[in-house]
């Protein structure tokens, strides 16, 4: 009986631990693995960086560890390797600040292979810990399912904040919060029930950024810092189909200018030095101070306009907070001198660094396999392409953090279609970015079958969700017809 | 009479597999095509995540099986007849006593009526199925623990199915229990008895025959049925279904004209079908209509016209997410198009599950040759400038493809139809000449016709 108790104790003890491997052979490079958390630098508050290992084999085996002490094994013959959250949070605490290592080896005809080691960083900076996108498949004009979901970095929960499964013919977009934080925070429904709902500190409302007169309403938005402005521009957009070839379609807008909604008073200011037939300005984005609004401007165009030929240069124009007017607008980049156009720029939170996508032509860079991320130090003028985080993909849309030590963007660069969501770490010091990383997910195969694009990634600081209140409104207003 | 319930049990089982195989058997790859079950931690997850959401991932396992031609059916249909089984086997163990109005048959045939729409969520018979076995399964139990499992079994089942179901099996358990117990007291006569059951029956059976053809919608079927032919590319069954049809119907016209082309019949017998939609009766103009998404690509596809056909695919998996036959498509197109990633994701959802894993294992192959038996894209243009497609217009897409290929007859077909419809003798007459191009034995009456107005008209 005794015999069999302690039996069972090693079956069970050696069923349970991943027992580490001597190798037979090693190799000089280190394995692919997917995503490529290879050479990252980790915030020290993110989840669990889940990966397979791309590639062929009859088993493998993975050891992470920092300096001497291995704090996590596994070995299984999918190559899907799961850390658990618990010993994560004891590797990070312990290698914060400092490289780790992921050792991979792999079984094949009977040998096993050990690869290069693996490196990478923990920062002891932590990123803000909740991204919000909006999900939805990869369509063009339809939107019958899609919604709005905040994530939470340090875990893997992810939580709708609104969808549109009620009401399918609501289509939600451009959620914008005011410096990283849900508290002051917008998005604008279409279709049935269309408006702009805003949320300022527990009051939530249901406006129509619009006005008699103008031909179109608010679109891409920007909250000046003290949180009363919200900056829109208000375009209107049309979509072209390719007839042949691998790009499916080209996004232009015919028209566009800039407007300013006050949250106080319920109505528009504008000027015509951004309000007219002239120019066509979008993506507005305010400096920290509030003191100027940057933005993107084009000449105006005509019917006969063709799509390549539109370019857009970076513009900045102050702004007088009290008096509510404008000075002269400036260019800061023409980037249409060298036959490139400008999108999205943000800039960071200590108002040093201006990052925008580049592109070709035009403004929709999403659908640009050339865009790129671009730098702006404002402090110099210098202005580089960040080679370090680009692809030969498309890159897009981007926030900084509330620190400005990280940011997030989206990038096609798995397989041109879909946009995942990857950070990158950033030192102000220097303006140079870290290698970027996917976000990690729980199943490591999750961006190879998943079939909704990820689209406007925003770093907030405290969950939308922890004003249930306001969460609730806003949930409401989607519904609602009724403005206010 | 004792064992009632095992004959009734067996004629309706039998009954409604008959109506499967015959009547509303086109609903059956409807219902297939309209969901993908996929053996993944993560599908089951999504209707995990919420509550009542799991009989959804029931009802998705059984509708997977109606891929094929009789399983499907012969599954529906037990469920379908356990939903009587179950509660009469239930009451019988718990008060040993029969029904005698056999209320318990009243589920099954209020769903099987129900059934009949195309919309109706198969869900709600996998819930009420698994609500009923549960309730049965803890009858087997000894009564005390049948007392204790009872109410956290009746509240789970509510959290997993909804708490419809879990009530729905209350009140029909109830309403058996109550004629079980009471009627016998009241009828002693066995004739009577007897009498009462078989009056039930009738009234049951007629109620049910009215209703099935009272609601039955012999255009839905057609339709449902054209377009699967469609699929299978049996096209004179297609123009069988469009005689048939009463009414008019844009999508009936349009695959009819499909079918017209594919059939050689196209430049003669245009003209004998309706095309009470003019120009629109040839292709789905883009109207932002979610419910026309997955047909449009028909067109394009057949066209050689894959961007088009892609975008309808698009916009199909917007609206119905992800489905076989939207994801065939993504996969078929992406790698006509030369984008091999994009249709290797596709790929890879489609070999998690059970009925399409070769069928992505064949794409898998094909994916990097670029080549997609079947497909035969329009040759790109190289050095042009950049052309927009006209989704709202099919005729200069039309004009657009004959110019890309000289040798695509359908676009050619399509383009003389497109002109007939709309009336443009002149461009018509201007175009003909490219007939040259096609093995056509003499030239098509409908045309020689048109062409000797057009001359009359010029003189």
């Amino acid at each position: 009986m005794k015999l069999s108790i302690i039996l069972l104790y090693i079956m069970l003890i050696t069923a349970c631990s991943q027992g580490k491997i001597v190798p037979d052979a090693y190799m000089d490079k280190p394995p692919t693995l997917f995503p490529d958390y290879t050479d990252v630098t980790f915030p020290v508050n993110i989840a669990p960086p889940n990966f397979q290992i791309a590639e062929d084999g009859e088993e493998f085996y993975a050891e992470i560890g920092f300096e001497d002490k291995v704090f996590f094994t596994r070995k299984n013959k999918g190559g899907e390797i799961m850390i658990p959250l618990k010993q994560w949070h004891k590797l990070v605490s312990a290698a914060a600040g400092n490289e780790f290592y992921i050792r991979i080896s792999i079984r094949q005809k009977e040998r096993w292979m050990q690869y290069k080691e693996i490196r990478n960083s923990i920062s002891i900076e932590p990123i803000d810990p909740y991204l919000v996108y909006r999900l939805l498949y990869p369509g063009y004009e339809l939107w019958n399912q899609m919604g709005i979901y905040q994530r939470d970095l340090t875990s893997y929960e992810e939580i709708p904040i609104i969808e549109n499964r009620s009401d399918k013919s609501t289509c939600m977009n451009c959620h914008t919060f005011c410096q990283n934080n849900p508290e002051t925070m917008m998005i604008h429904i279409r279709g049935n029930n269309g408006g702009t709902i805003i949320s300022r500190n527990g009051n939530v409302g249901k406006v129509d950024v619009k006005k008699p007169g103008m031909n179109n309403g608010g679109t891409y938005a920007a909250w000046h810092p003290g949180g009363r402005y919200i900056a829109y521009s208000v375009n209107e957009i049309q979509q072209f189909f390719h007839s042949t070839g691998k790009k499916p379609i080209e996004v232009s807008d015919r028209e566009s200018d800039l407007v300013l909604w006050d949250c106080e008073t319920n109505r528009l200011i504008t000027d015509s030095l951004i309000y007219g037939p002239e120019w066509m300005e979008t993506f507005p984005a305010w400096s920290p101070d509030g003191k100027t609004l940057y933005f993107c401007r084009s000449k105006a165009i005509t019917t006969q306009t063709s799509l390549d030929s539109i370019y857009y240069d970076l513009y900045k124009i102050p702004f007088d907070a009290q008096k509510q007017t404008f000075g002269k607008p400036e260019c800061v980049y023409e980037a249409s001198v060298i036959h490139k156009s400008i999108s999205f720029p943000r800039i960071s939170p200590d108002g040093n660094y201006l990052m925008f996508t580049c592109s070709d032509y035009g403004n929709f860079s999403i659908w640009h396999p050339e865009s790129e991320l671009y730098l702006l130090n404002l402090q110099n003028g210098n202005i580089r392409n960040m080679q370090e985080v680009n692809s030969n993909n498309v890159e897009s849309f981007h926030t900084w953090s509330s620190s400005g030590k990280w940011f997030v963007f989206s990038s096609k660069r798995v397989d041109g279609l879909w946009a995942h969501p990857f950070i990158a770490s950033f030192d102000p010091e220097t303006g140079l970015a870290g290698k970027p990383f996917m976000v990690p997910q729980k199943a490591p195969g999750f961006y190879k079958t998943f079939t909704q694009t990820f689209n406007l990634p925003e770093l907030i600081a405290i969950p939308v969700t922890e004003n249930k209140q306001s969460l609730k409104q806003i949930r409401n207003k989607l519904l609602s017809s009724s403005p206010n | 009479m004792k064992h009632i319930h095992w004959l009734l049990f067996t004629v309706l089982c039998g009954l409604l597999l008959f109506m499967f195989m015959d009547s509303l058997a086109y609903l059956f790859p409807y219902h297939e095509q309209q969901q993908l079950f996929l053996f993944t931690n993560s599908y089951l997850e999504i209707y995990l995540s919420e509550p009542g959401k799991l009989g959804e991932y029931f009802a998705n396992f059984v509708i997977q099986f109606f891929y094929l031609p009789y399983t499907g059916k012969i599954v529906l249909a037990l469920i379908l007849s356990c939903l009587y089984l179950l509660p009469v086997l239930t009451i019988r163990r718990l008060t040993g006593k029969n029904d005698p109005l056999q209320i318990a048959l009243l589920p099954s045939l209020y769903l099987f009526i129900q059934f009949e729409s195309p919309d109706f969520e198969i869900s709600r018979i996998t819930s009420l199925f698994s609500s009923f076995l549960i309730t049965y399964l803890l009858s087997l139990l000894p009564r005390k623990a049948f007392c204790y499992t009872s109410i956290p079994c009746f509240l789970l089942t509510g959290f997993a199915l909804g708490w419809i179901y879990p009530v729905v099996v209350f009140v029909i358990l109830l309403l058996t229990v109550l004629s079980a117990c009471m009627l016998p007291r009241l009828i002693t006569s066995p004739k009577i008895y007897m009498s009462c059951t078989i009056l039930c029956l009738i009234a049951y059976a007629s109620y049910t025959f009215y209703s099935f053809v009272h609601t039955y919608n012999m255009r839905e079927r057609l339709l449902i049925e054209t377009e699967i032919h469609v699929k299978k590319q049996e096209w004179e069954q297609v123009l069988t279904c469009a005689k048939k049809y009463r009414g008019e119907s844009q999508l009936m016209e349009y695959f009819c004209n499909m079918a017209l082309y594919h059939t050689g019949r196209m430049p003669y017998d245009l003209l004998k079908y309706p095309q009470n939609y003019g120009i629109n009766s040839l292709f789905l103009p883009w109207v932002s209509d979610p419910r026309q998404s997955r047909y449009g690509h028909y067109l394009y596809e057949q066209l050689g016209y894959i961007n088009e056909a892609q975008r309808w695919a698009s916009e199909a998996l917007v609206v119905y997410g992800e489905t076989a036959p939207t994801i065939l498509n993504l996969i078929r197109y992406n790698i006509a198009n030369g984008r091999q990633e994009v249709a290797m994701r596709f790929i890879r959802i489609l070999k998690q599950s059970l009925f399409y894993s070769k069928q992505a294992e064949k794409y898998e192959r094909l994916a990097p040759t670029g080549e997609v038996p079947g497909l035969t894209p329009v040759p790109q243009q190289k050095g042009k400038k950049a052309r927009f497609a006209n989704i709202q217009n099919l005729g200069p897409e039309l004009i657009f493809i004959c110019e890309q290929d000289s040798t695509n007859r359908m676009a050619f077909e399509y383009l003389m139809s497109y002109l007939i419809l709309s009336n443009r003798t002149k461009q018509f007459v201007e175009y003909l000449p490219r007939i040259k191009q096609f093995p056509y034995p003499e030239m098509p009456p409908l045309y020689q016709s048109i062409l000797d107005n057009y001359k009359q008209t010029q003189q």
